[in-house]
């Protein structure tokens, strides 16, 4: 593989003709073969990155490349049919004329008249997304999983640089989506395919990408793996984003940081008013009538449970807790003690409401 | 090399908006007759036309044509919806043979029908015969009210020959779209009349408006009928104005004032009617219409649903052939034989330039629909309603003026007239191209494009395909209208070039209708319906499924 | 995958239906002859080519366009319209005619014509004996046959002394109720009040006409179905153009035909001439003066008038073979004299005033 990114935006900037800033100079590098996720709220610009890559959109300020290749840019613009990227639209954009192998084919115009070569290919992605046996068939007679890896089939066909998948799974039931994920994910590793893939679920963004960029008004507010990600979260924001979070106000001393539940460990705490960042995993409700809290509420998933804990300042705070622990005694109302396990991660104190943060990376 | 950089740079501009969007570019010489009756009004000296537009009574002449066109259009709708619907949605009985039948009136030209409806419902009409028969009296000592001859009256024949403009985009929305929509609405607890009410119609929405909008620009500026069913509107007191040897000049103002109100008109129906939702399904939706499984079962409404469709028929066609042919046969056979084999002239010529005017307007319609699909606005597509809304004879008396000023040679042959129904009908065509289109999602053309298609290589492969049912409807639509026009063709033909139309007219000239007018009227109504059936024959099933 | 009926098939299937009818379709009509010569000698087969446009229904063109192109050799393209469009159309080619030869039913439209310029003058030797109230001074257009507006009477409810001399006799008590005439739709009824305003002015036609309409008369939708009223005696008597007689007699209807004012203090029976003209610049002018002779000459005349419509305007030439008894030549009728241009006006004034009565 060709050294430096494959997909490379810098400072990309998109601002429509109504005055919104979709992309706020971007910045976004996509190693080959990897699988980044663009997770962001509705509204972040993630479709407008991909449009931009994709070249739909034209930035207005910034540069992309492909391969190493500018195809956007200060008097740069190169059209979407000589990019060489792939893309997956959400509802698929199946050619609902064409029959699955002619969809399949569509992007070998480059085999026009070597049939065999093209046929091949189209047997070959078609395996590969275990649809051997449907070339005939036309879309609207599969089901939506099927129609799902047609469509990622047609984008893998010609061999592009990179696959954009646009929120691939927003069509399918839930039970259906985790299944149809993994396999994505697992056709799109045999290939070798580089993938920008686009959600606002976060839970889809951590089980499938290699690294996640955040997507917040614009701009990437933090690009890392998934455990990276979720362990040390670059803002407050992102943190409520990804996964669930518990909040409470401290004072950092040290590596350490005091708080309603006491002391915590916290090691790259400024000194200070901070906000403590706690994953519920994190905290653990011991049964203790002298306890600074109580159980409020309890949902139960088999495995693990969930218990909503409030104390006794007003605060909540949620925990998750797995079936080996003793806590499946605990009861609603019951009173608790809340113990911390592993360290905290900490922000500056929150003035005011919620605002995207500025900090960025 | 050298064109493929040239492309690329072409692409590029296009992109980055340097270069003029071609539908503009195409649209705008449409608007050169409406700028040509600007410089004549310009001529006529402005007491004189402020005079004319005074004499007009313009409240109640505008009060009147709106009453007559909503009148129309509400008509339009209530024949074409539930026919279009019934035969796309239902099991109805017979109805692939209804489908068949619904675009076909079009093919009876308004001013034909007032033709034929006046023979029967007018004063001495077969009707009025009928009734003073029955009573052993003659028609003079029979009352018999001018019924037809009124608003009323116009507002029915225009309702019920321009119905086929609602049929043919309420049904092409209906093929399109899938009926999974209504079947999910069944499954909340709908009834079929809710899914019609709460789902279809919201949906079919654009179709609605761009058909329900043709009948009423039709209705606004019709001469044939209002004329004949002597109904006052703009459109005769201008040709009276010309024919009372008002100048062109002058008369060239009514016209535009007619305009500036159609244009006023366009603006209310976008505003206040598409705003800015798109009504796209997306492509893996589109699901096997044709399939009977997927109809609806009418039950015990079946033959309701049935004896409604045979009164639309009979309404639209049966009964206005049937006084076409009583009229017809007073000809006798042989006489007919030798008279239609004479018509074989004016076969060829109507076929030829109404064809190319058609495909003159589907391509153009193509462009600008096209711009607006791709969302750069729908200016170009509203030009071009501009000479829809111009009355024919008007039009054609400037185009005389324009093509000898600018064209020459131009001027004198069949293809003026090709050009003039591209510039009366492309409006038309362009409404039911737009229809046609904003069926299909934008990521069709994007995946194509992402695919390695060209804009150009897109539109070829994947979107025109797609559209082409709709965009066959549009060409027939420029067909049909061409093949049956009859003011402007009056003026612009060549010496010894005459259409069907224009034979009608010469054979209804002076004296009242001769039974030849009937003839040749049965003659273009069934030439324009073969070759509706021709391409309904060759016309791909709405849902691609496999042969092999 | 093979699918035979694709879109595009049949697109292109159409398309080349379109494309063959182009192609077999003359795209142009046939080119003029530029050999014209300033021979107009019939006899010597003049040749070339001809275009007329006609204001006049086709089948009554017809005759006299064969016999023209029997006698001269000449190819004649008829260009049929109405009056009004035609003269527009004329004013809109101006400079470079398309047409030769304007034949029409509306005096007025020609002499504006003349007046801005656009007719050719040519003084034909055989429009010296049309009457000068028939054609231009100059010569620009003549009338060629005639209309007239008669009474009409049924033989069997009106006895032929006790006919009406006179329209303004259609007043008197004893015609209430047995009067049918048409609807001011109708162009000879327009022109007829028309000219009743320009002879007795705006107050003693608008009194006539209220009269009229307190003396019953019956307002029908057409001339026909006035000849129909009165055929059948329904009506006794009827105002009709002439040849809306002519077809009831030759049925054997019990109808006759009266020229009303014929008295030496009467206004005279209107007769409203169907007029000829050459274009300015017309490229066939040659053809174009022969085909003004031939339409005067007696062997045009007759064609033009076998078809029991108009009568010949030229004094001398014979009634045509199909004019039904009662039917007077053109020398025979007193006549009111009309300036067609101030006739037109009054026409659009009849309108205004008449149309809340007499329209329908
Ligand atoms: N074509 C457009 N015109 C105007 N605004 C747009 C357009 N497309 C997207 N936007 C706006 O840009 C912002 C980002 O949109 P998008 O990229 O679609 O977000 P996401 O995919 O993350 O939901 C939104 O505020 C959206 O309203
Ligand atoms: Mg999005």
């Amino acid at each position: 593989m060709a050294p430096g990114p494959v997909i490379d935006l810098r400072g990309v900037t998109r601002r429509f003709a109504s005055g919104v800033l979709a992309v706020d100079r971007l910045q976004l590098q996509v190693a080959a073969g990897n699988i980044v996720v663009l997770l962001g709220p509705s509204g972040s610009g993630k479709t407008t990155v991909l449009r931009l890559i994709a070249g739909f959109e034209q930035p207005e300020a910034g540069e992309i490349r492909v391969a190493g290749r500018p195809v956007a840019g200060q008097d740069v613009y190169v059209p979407p049919e000589r990019r060489g990227v792939g893309m997956v639209f959400q509802d698929y954009a199946l050619f609902p004329h064409l029959t699955v192998a002619e969809n399949v084919g569509f992007g070998l115009h480059h085999l026009n008249g070597r049939d065999g070569a093209r046929r091949a290919r189209v047997q070959e992605l078609l395996g590969l997304v275990g649809l051997a046996g449907f070339e005939r068939r036309y879309p609207h007679q599969l089901s939506g999983g099927q129609q799902q890896r047609v469509a990622l089939a047609r984008a893998l066909a010609p061999n592009p640089a990179v696959v954009l998948l646009d929120e691939p799974f927003s069509n399918l039931d839930a039970d259906l989506r985790a299944r149809v994920r993994a396999e994505v994910r697992d056709i799109l590793r045999a290939a070798g395919a580089t993938a920008i893939f686009v959600t606002h679920d976060q839970e889809e963004a951590l089980s499938l990408a290699d690294e996640v960029a955040v997507l917040w008004a614009g701009r990437v507010v933090q690009l890392a793996s998934p455990e990276e990600l979720y362990r040390r979260p670059a803002t407050r924001e992102v943190a409520a984003f990804v996964g669930d979070a518990n909040f409470l106000p401290g004072r950092a001393h040290g590596e350490a940081v005091v708080c309603e539940l006491g002391t915590v460990a916290a090691p790259e705490a400024p000194e200070g008013a901070v906000d403590l960042m706690l994953r519920p995993e994190m905290i653990l409700p011991i049964a203790d009538e002298s306890g600074n809290g109580r159980v409020v509420a309890r949902e139960f998933y088999g495995h693990e449970q969930m218990f909503t804990l409030q104390l006794d300042s007003g605060a909540t705070l949620r925990s998750l807790v797995g079936r080996r622990r003793h806590q499946s005694a605990l009861r609603l109302g019951q009173r608790v003690r809340v113990e911390v396990q592993g360290e905290a991660v900490v922000f500056p104190a929150a003035r005011g409401g919620a605002a995207p943060d500025e900090r960025g990376e | 090399m050298a064109l493929a950089l040239h492309y690329r740079l072409l692409t590029r501009s296009v992109h980055r908006g340097r270069l003029p969007d071609p539908a503009a570019v195409l649209a705008l010489p449409m608007l050169l007759p409406l700028g040509y009756l600007v410089w004549l009004a310009l001529q006529a000296r402005l007491p004189d036309l402020a005079l004319t537009l005074a004499r007009m009574e313009l409240p109640t002449l505008v009060l009147r044509m709106a009453l007559l066109a909503g009148g129309a259009t509400l008509l339009a709708f209530a024949l074409a919806v539930p026919w279009a619907w019934l035969v796309t949605r239902t099991d109805v009985p017979g109805r692939r043979l209804f489908q068949a039948l619904g675009p076909l009136p079009l093919a009876v030209p308004p001013y034909v029908g007032a033709i034929a409806y006046a023979a029967l419902l007018a004063p001495t009409g077969l009707v009025h015969e009928g009734l003073a028969r029955l009573v052993g009296l003659s028609t003079s000592q029979v009352l018999f009210p001018p019924l037809l001859y009124s608003p009323a009256g116009a507002a029915f024949v225009l309702g019920v020959f321009s119905a086929p403009y609602v049929f043919i985009t309420v049904q092409s929305a209906l093929e399109r779209s899938s009926p999974a929509l209504e079947e999910s609405a069944r499954s909340l607890g709908l009834s079929p009349a809710g899914v019609f009410w709460r789902v279809t119609l919201p949906l079919l929405r654009p179709a609605l408006l761009a058909g329900g909008f043709l009948v009423f620009l039709y209705a606004w500026v019709d001469f044939g009928v209002v004329s004949l069913l002597r109904v006052r509107t703009f459109t005769t007191v201008i040709y009276n104005q010309l024919l009372a040897g008002l100048s062109l000049p002058d008369s060239a103002g009514s016209s535009l004032a007619l305009l500036v109100m159609v244009g006023l008109l366009l603006l209310l129906v976008q505003r206040w009617g598409l705003g800015g939702a798109r009504y796209t399904q997306v492509g893996s939706q589109r699901s096997s219409v044709g399939l009977g499984s997927r109809r609806q079962p009418l039950g015990r409404w079946k033959l309701a649903a049935l004896a409604y469709l045979l009164g639309a028929v009979a309404l639209t066609l049966a009964l206005p052939l049937a006084v076409l042919a009583t009229q017809a046969s007073k000809l006798g056979p042989l006489v007919a034989a030798g008279f239609l084999a004479e018509q074989w002239p004016f076969v060829r010529n109507s076929l030829a330039v109404a064809a190319t005017g058609a495909w003159l307007a589907l391509g153009l319609a193509l462009v600008t629909a096209w711009g607006q699909w791709k969302g750069r606005g729908g200016l170009p597509g509203a030009i071009l309603q501009a000479g829809y809304a111009i009355p024919g004879t008007v039009l054609g008396l400037s185009l005389v003026g324009l093509s000898l000023a600018l064209l020459p040679g131009l001027y004198g042959t069949a293809a003026l007239l090709a050009v003039a129904y591209l510039v009366l009908f492309a409006g038309p065509a362009h409404q039911a191209a737009q229809a046609a289109l904003s069926q299909i999602a934008p990521a069709m053309e994007e995946a194509a494009r992402v695919l390695g298609r060209t804009p150009l290589g897109a539109a070829r492969e994947v979107v025109l395909p797609l559209a082409s049912p709709g965009l066959a409807g549009a060409w027939l639509m420029a067909f049909i209208l061409s093949i049956r026009e009859l003011a402007a063709t009056l003026v612009l033909r060549p010496p010894g070039f005459d259409t069907l139309p224009v034979r009608i007219w010469v054979h209804t000239m002076d004296v009242g209708v001769d039974p030849r007018a009937s003839v040749v009227a049965l003659l273009l109504i069934a030439l324009v319906g073969l070759g509706w059936l021709a391409v309904l024959l060759v016309r791909p099933r709405s849902s691609p499924v496999a042969l092999g | 995958m093979v699918r035979l009926f694709t879109p595009r098939v049949w697109l292109a299937a159409v398309m080349l239906l379109a494309t063959a009818c182009t192609t077999a379709a003359p795209a142009t009509p046939p080119p003029a002859s530029k050999a014209a010569t300033t021979e107009t000698k019939p006899a010597e087969k003049l040749g070339g080519t001809l275009t007329v446009y006609s204001a006049r229904k086709e089948d009554l063109m017809k005759p006299l366009v064969s016999a023209f192109q029997q006698a001269s050799g000449v190819q004649v393209t008829l260009k049929s319209g109405a009056p009004g469009e035609l003269a527009l159309l004329i004013e809109q080619e101006k400079g470079s005619p398309r047409g030769d030869v304007f034949f029409t039913t509306d005096a007025a439209g020609t002499e504006l014509l003349r007046q801005k310029g656009l007719l050719e003058s040519y003084a034909s030797p055989n429009a010296a004996k049309v009457p000068p109230e028939f054609k231009a001074a100059d010569g620009s257009w003549t009338g060629v046959i005639g209309r007239s507006r008669n009474i009409m009477f049924n033989t069997t409810q009106v006895a032929a002394g006790d006919t009406p001399g006179s329209v303004f006799d259609l007043t008197q008590p004893r015609w209430k109720g047995k009067v049918a005439m048409a609807s001011i739709r109708e162009g000879g009824v327009r022109l007829w009040l028309a000219s009743l305003l320009l002879e007795r002015g705006e107050e003693f036609t608008m009194k006539y006409v209220d009269d009229l309409k307190a003396n019953g008369v019956k307002v029908l939708a057409n001339h026909t179905e006035v000849a129909n009223a009165v055929a059948r005696g329904e009506a006794a008597v009827g105002l009709v153009n002439h040849y809306y007689y002519v077809p009831k007699a030759k049925e054997g209807a019990s109808v006759g035909l009266i020229y009303p004012d014929q008295g030496a203090n009467e206004i005279g029976t209107l007769v409203t001439p169907l007029t000829v003209a050459i274009l300015k610049g017309a490229a066939n002018s040659a053809q174009a003066r022969a085909f003004v002779d031939f339409a005067l000459s007696p062997a045009g005349q007759e064609p033009l008038t076998t078809q029991e419509q108009e009568f010949p305007l030229v004094p001398g030439v014979a009634l045509g073979a199909a004019t039904a008894p009662g039917v007077k030549p053109i020398d025979q009728i007193k006549r009111p004299q009309m300036d067609w241009v101030k006739l037109s006006e009054a026409e659009k004034r009849a309108v205004q005033m008449f149309t809340p009565v007499l329209g329908g």
